[in-house]
C-alpha cells in the first residue's frame, strides 16, 4: 500500500477539485472540501469556506483541482473473505479482470484456455513440487470446453489439477487431483461428486472444499489476500464495503482477520458486517444472537472504534437459488425447458429465522433471486409487520434478478428497498432470454426503474467474487441496461445517470443505514471520497467503465489507486 | 428409487437382513409445521438402538432443540447440518455428504440415523446421498399436514414440491386430522394425497409423537394408540404390517419374481434391487404388479428385497 498521506490533527485541509459532486440535493455542486480530523466541516469553495480559514490553520489541498470529487464508493454487497480465497489462485476467466497482482485478460475459446493452462503448468512445474495441486479459477465450459478428467489428464498426468468453475459451483479435476480430494470415497457419498467425468459439482464440491479450504485460509496466506481485496477496492473507488454474509468459513477466523486489517484508521477501506445467522449459529450455536447483539451494542455504541470492523443492525437471510445456475425461482410459467429453482429455505422457515432479529430492530436483508423469492421475502416482511410494526425498517431485497411490477408496488408500500446485483443484466439476460425465460422477462431483469418510480431507494452491488469491485461498472449497466453482446434491454427499467450514481454512494449508505457518516459529501460527515479523472454526469454512460480513479480518501487521508502506482 | 429397509425393530431372528452391519438409514420429509420435529421426538424417546439425528435447521428460538434434547438418551447425538439445494457461497464447509459420513464413521457409529429434511427438500434427492456400504436404502417417512396439505398440492408455486414429497413417501404421515379443517378423517371425502402415494403405501394419521414412537418401537407399525394405515383419531384398531427384509443373491427372472411375490400372504409393498437376466434392476411391487426399472447406481450394496406385509407374513425360503 502506497504511503497515506496523513494530516496533522488540527489542521484544515481543503480539498479543491474542478467539480465536486456531493450526492446532496441541497448542495449538489462545489469545488472545494474542508476537512478537519478526518471529518468534513463544510463543503462548498474557497470563497465560502473563508470564515473557517481565517480564523484555523489549514492548507489547501489542489493536486485534485482540475479532477472530480465524489464521495467514496459503496458496495453494499461483497464477500472479502470469499474473494481473499479466490484470489490466491491462479486465474484463466471468461472475461478481463484487473487484480492487484495485474490485467489478466479474457481466456476466449478451449484452444486459448488450454493454452493458457499449459503455461500454468509450466510454471508451476519449474518452482513447485509435482505433488503440489494447480488450482485455476474462471473456467466456464461456454467459454473453454467441456475438458473432463481424461482431457485434464492429458494436460497434467502427474500433479493434481483443479479447475474451478466461474459459476463458483464446481470442481474439474484430473486423475491426481481427484486422489489429492479423497473424491472416490466422496463419490460414495455424495451424488454429485462423478468419478469419470471428474466433476464434483452443487454439494459434491464441499467435499473438495475440505481439504482445500485449511490450505486456501492459512492466515499468512488469507491475510495477504484479504490486503489484496483492499487494494481492488480502492482500485474500483470504493471507501466502503459491507460483506453482506459475514461467518461464511469460520466467524472466529474471520472476525480476528478483519479487527487486525479495519482496526485502525489508516486503513484505505471501511468494512460493515452483515452477519449470516445460519453459518455462524453452527459456530456459536444458541448464544448466536446474544453474541452477535453484544458486538452491534459495540459497534453502534462507538465503544468498538470509529473505524471498525463495524456491525450493522441487520441480518442476513435467504429464500431462493443460485441466479447464475439458474436456480432461482421463477414464478407464473417457469423455465422454458421446465426444469425447477431451488429453495434455500421456505417462506416459513425464513420468517421463523428471521423474527428475532426483526423484533430487536435488525434490519432483515435477504438474498432473493428469482420472483418466488421476492414473493417469500415480502410475504415474511408483511407478517412481521403485522406482528410487530417497525417504522423506518430498512430491509432490503438483495440480488433481485427477477421480479414483477406488482412485486416493486408492493415491496415499495412494504417499506423495503432494493440492492440489485450489478451484473447480472449484463452477463446473463442475452443468455436466459432464449435459454430459461424467453425476452420478455430475461430483458426485464432487474427491474430497477420501476423501483425508482415508486420512490424506493436502489443500490448497487458487486456480490464480488460474482462480480468485479468495480460501481462505475455498474452503474454504466444500471443505466445502459447493455447486454454483453451490446444489445440493450428493457430500455423503460433504465436507472437515470443520478439514480445510478446514488445507487452507488448515498442510496447503498441509506440502506446500511450509513447514511449519517458517508455516502455523499456534507458538514459533519466522514471525510470519504474519490477522485475520477471525468465528471460522470458530463459525459455518456456508457463511458463510464473508462473513467479513471486517480486516488481514493478515506477519513481524510489520500490513498493512491494502487494500480496506477503499479504501473507507473 | 430407494428400495425399502426395515424400520421396525426388532424384527425374528430368522428374519434379520443379510445388510445387518448396516446403519439404518430413515429419512423424514415434509413442510414446516407439518410435526417432523414431533414425529422424530418420538422415535428418539422409544428407540432402543443408538440413534443419531441430524436436522436440517434448529430454529433460531431452540425449540426443537429442546424438543429433541428432552427425548435424546445421552448416547443418542442430534447433530445439524444444511441440506441441499444451497449455494456453496453461502455453506461453505458443510454438506449432507461430510455430516453423514463424519457421524457413521466414528468411534461408536449410530446403529440408525434419522435425517430430517428442511421443508423445502425433495426427498428423492435427498435419497442419493449417503453410502450404500456403510447405510442401508433410506426408508422415507413424510408428514403432512391435513390442514392444509389438500392446498399445498395444488398451490402453484409450491405444489411441484408438495407432490414430489408426498410421491416419494415410503411411509406417509398425516398430522392434525383430529382438527376439523382437517376434516376430522371423514372417510367420505377423498384424501387430497390419492393418487400421489403408491397403493400400499401405509399412511398414518395418528399424533406424529405417537407414530414416531410406533415407527421404532417394539411394536410394528400400525399397533397400539397411534393409528394405522387409513386408521382415524378415534383409536380403531388399525391393521398390523410387518416389514422382513429377504436376501435374494441369485439371478431370477422378473416373472419368476413377481410370481414368488404373489406367493407371499398379506404383502401389501416389495423394493429391492435385484438381479434378473438382463442386469440388475430396481424392483417395486404394489397392488399385485411388479415394475422393475435398471439400477442406475454404482456398486449394488446387495441384492435382497424389502417385504412391508400384513401380520404373520409367510415369507418363502429363497427360490430354486
Amino acid at each position: 500500500m502506497e504511503n497515506p498521506t496523513t494530516p496533522s490533527d488540527d489542521l484544515i485541509r481543503v480539498f479543491t477539485a474542478r467539480r465536486v459532486r456531493t450526492m446532496e440535493r441541497s448542495l449538489p455542486v462545489a469545488t472545494a472540501v474542508a476537512v478537519r480530523r478526518g471529518m468534513i466541516i463544510e463543503v462548498g469553495s474557497l470563497d465560502s469556506l473563508r470564515p473557517w480559514l481565517d480564523r484555523h490553520p489549514h492548507e489547501i489541498e489542489d493536486r485534485f483541482g482540475d479532477r472530480v470529487l465524489l464521495p467514496g464508493l459503496v458496495d453494499p454487497h461483497a464477500h472479502p473473505s470469499l474473494m481473499a480465497t479466490m484470489l490466491s489462485l491462479e486465474w484463466i476467466p471468461p472475461e478481463t479482470w484487473d487484480l492487484p497482482g495485474g490485467r489478466v485478460p479474457a481466456a476466449v475459446g478451449e484452444g486459448e484456455y488450454r493454452e493458457r493452462l499449459r503455461g500454468l503448468l509450466a510454471d508451476h512445474d519449474s518452482s513447485t513440487p509435482r505433488d503440489r495441486p494447480l488450482i485455476t479459477f474462471g473456467h466456464q465450459p461456454d467459454f473453454h470446453g467441456h475438458l473432463l478428467r481424461e482431457d485434464l489428464d492429458a494436460i497434467s498426468p502427474e500433479r493434481p489439477l483443479i479447475l474451478w468453475g466461474r459459476s463458483f459451483h464446481e470442481l474439474r479435476c484430473n486423475s491426481a487431483a481427484l486422489e489429492y480430494l479423497d473424491a472416490a470415497e466422496g463419490a460414495e457419498w455424495d451424488p454429485h461428486i462423478d468419478l469419470e467425468s471428474g466433476r464434483m459439482y452443487e454439494s459434491g464440491m464441499t467435499w473438495g472444499l475440505r481439504t482445500l479450504v485449511p490450505t486456501l485460509l492459512e492466515p499468512r496466506r488469507f491475510r495477504r489476500h484479504m490486503e489484496d481485496f483492499i487494494r481492488l477496492a480502492q482500485m474500483g473507488g470504493l471507501t466502503t464495503v459491507v460483506d453482506a454474509g459475514l461467518g461464511l468459513f469460520d466467524i472466529d477466523y474471520e472476525l480476528d482477520v478483519y479487527r487486525d486489517l479495519f482496526g485502525d484508521p489508516g486503513s484505505p477501506l471501511s468494512v460493515h458486517l452483515m452477519p449470516n445467522v445460519a453459518m455462524i449459529r453452527r459456530k456459536w450455536g444458541d448464544d448466536t444472537f446474544a453474541r452477535v447483539d453484544e458486538l452491534v451494542g459495540e459497534s453502534q455504541s462507538g465503544s468498538a472504534g470509529d473505524f471498525g470492523p463495524w456491525f450493522l443492525r441487520a441480518a442476513k437471510f435467504f429464500t431462493d437459488g443460485a441466479f447464475i445456475s439458474q436456480l432461482m425461482q421463477a414464478g407464473g410459467p417457469g423455465f422454458i425447458d421446465g426444469h425447477e429453482g431451488a429453495w434455500l429455505a421456505e417462506p416459513e422457515q425464513m420468517l421463523r429465522q428471521a423474527r428475532r432479529w426483526w423484533e430487536a430492530n435488525y434490519d432483515i436483508h435477504t438474498h432473493v433471486t428469482g420472483d418466488l423469492g421476492v414473493e417469500a421475502c415480502l410475504d415474511a416482511i408483511d407478517t412481521l409487520l403485522h406482528e410487530h410494526p417497525r417504522f423506518d425498517h430498512r430491509s432490503t431485497l438483495h440480488h433481485f434478478g427477477l421480479s414483477t411490477s406488482a412485486q416493486v408496488r408492493r415491496l415499495a408500500r412494504l417499506g423495503m428497498t432494493v440492492s440489485a446485483n450489478g451484473f447480472y443484466l449484463r452477463l446473463f439476460s442475452r443468455r436466459f432470454a432464449t435459454t430459461g425465460l424467453g425476452w420478455e422477462r430475461a430483458s426485464q431483469i432487474t427491474r430497477l426503474g420501476s423501483v425508482r418510480a415508486e420512490g424506493v431507494p436502489v443500490s448497487l452491488h458487486s456480490d464480488v467474487p460474482m462480480g468485479p469491485l468495480l460501481p462505475l461498472v455498474e452503474a454504466s449497466i444500471a443505466v445502459t441496461r447493455t447486454a454483453d453482446d451490446g444489445t440493450v434491454m428493457c430500455p423503460e427499467e433504465a436507472l437515470t445517470p443520478e439514480d445510478a450514481l446514488r445507487a452507488v454512494t448515498i442510496d447503498a449508505a441509506f440502506q446500511m443505514r450509513l447514511d449519517d457518516r458517508i455516502g455523499s459529501l456534507a458538514a459533519g460527515k466522514r471525510a470519504d471520497m474519490v477522485v475520477l479523472d471525468t465528471d460522470p454526469l458530463e459525459v455518456d454512460a456508457r463511458t463510464w467503465p473508462d473513467i479513471a480513479v486517480l486516488a481514493t480518501i478515506r477519513g481524510g487521508r489520500v490513498y493512491g489507486n494502487p494500480s496506477l502506482a503499479l504501473r507507473s | 428409487m430407494s428400495p425399502l429397509a426395515p424400520v421396525s425393530t426388532p424384527l425374528p431372528a430368522a428374519h434379520r437382513p443379510s445388510d445387518g452391519d448396516l446403519i439404518r438409514y430413515t429419512i423424514v420429509a415434509g413442510f414446516l409445521g407439518a410435526g417432523k420435529t414431533t414425529l422424530i421426538a418420538g422415535m428418539l424417546r422409544e428407540a432402543t438402538e443408538r440413534l443419531a439425528v441430524i436436522v436440517n435447521d434448529l430454529g433460531e428460538l431452540g425449540l426443537d432443540r429442546e424438543i429433541l434434547s428432552r427425548a435424546t438418551r445421552t448416547d443418542q447425538g442430534v447433530e445439524t447440518v444444511e441440506l441441499d439445494g444451497g449455494c456453496v457461497c453461502c455453506r461453505a464447509g458443510s454438506s449432507l455428504a461430510l455430516t453423514l459420513r463424519d457421524l457413521c464413521r466414528r468411534e461408536n457409529p449410530p446403529e440408525h440415523v434419522v435425517l430430517e429434511c428442511s421443508g423445502v427438500a425433495d426427498p428423492t434427492r435427498v435419497a442419493r446421498y449417503g453410502s450404500r456400504r456403510v447405510l442401508r436404502e433410506p426408508v422415507t417417512v413424510v408428514v403432512v399436514d391435513a390442514t392444509d396439505i389438500g392446498r399445498r398440492l395444488t398451490d402453484p408455486d409450491w405444489g411441484a414440491l408438495a407432490r414430489a414429497q408426498v410421491s416419494a413417501a415410503d411411509v406417509l404421515v398425516v398430522s392434525k386430522r383430529d382438527l376439523p379443517e382437517g376434516r376430522g378423517g371423514d372417510p367420505t371425502v377423498p384424501s387430497p394425497w390419492e393418487g400421489l402415494v403408491g397403493p400400499g403405501t401405509p399412511v398414518f394419521t395418528g399424533h406424529p409423537d405417537q407414530v414416531g414412537r410406533t415407527l421404532l418401537g417394539e411394536h410394528s407399525w400400525g399397533s397400539g394408540t397411534g393409528g394405522g394405515p387409513q386408521g382415524g383419531p378415534d383409536g380403531v384398531p388399525a391393521p398390523r404390517f410387518e416389514v422382513v427384509a429377504r436376501p435374494m443373491p441369485d439371478a431370477l427372472d422378473p416373472v419368476d419374481l413377481s410370481r414368488l411375490l404373489e406367493g407371499i400372504a398379506g404383502l401389501v409393498r416389495a423394493k429391492g434391487v435385484v438381479r434378473t437376466g438382463e442386469g440388475t434392476v430396481v424392483a417395486q411391487w404394489s397392488a399385485g404388479r411388479l415394475e422393475v426399472t435398471p439400477w442406475k447406481g454404482d456398486e449394488v450394496p446387495g441384492f435382497g428385497l424389502i417385504l412391508i406385509t400384513g401380520p404373520n407374513p409367510t415369507v418363502p425360503g429363497p427360490p430354486r
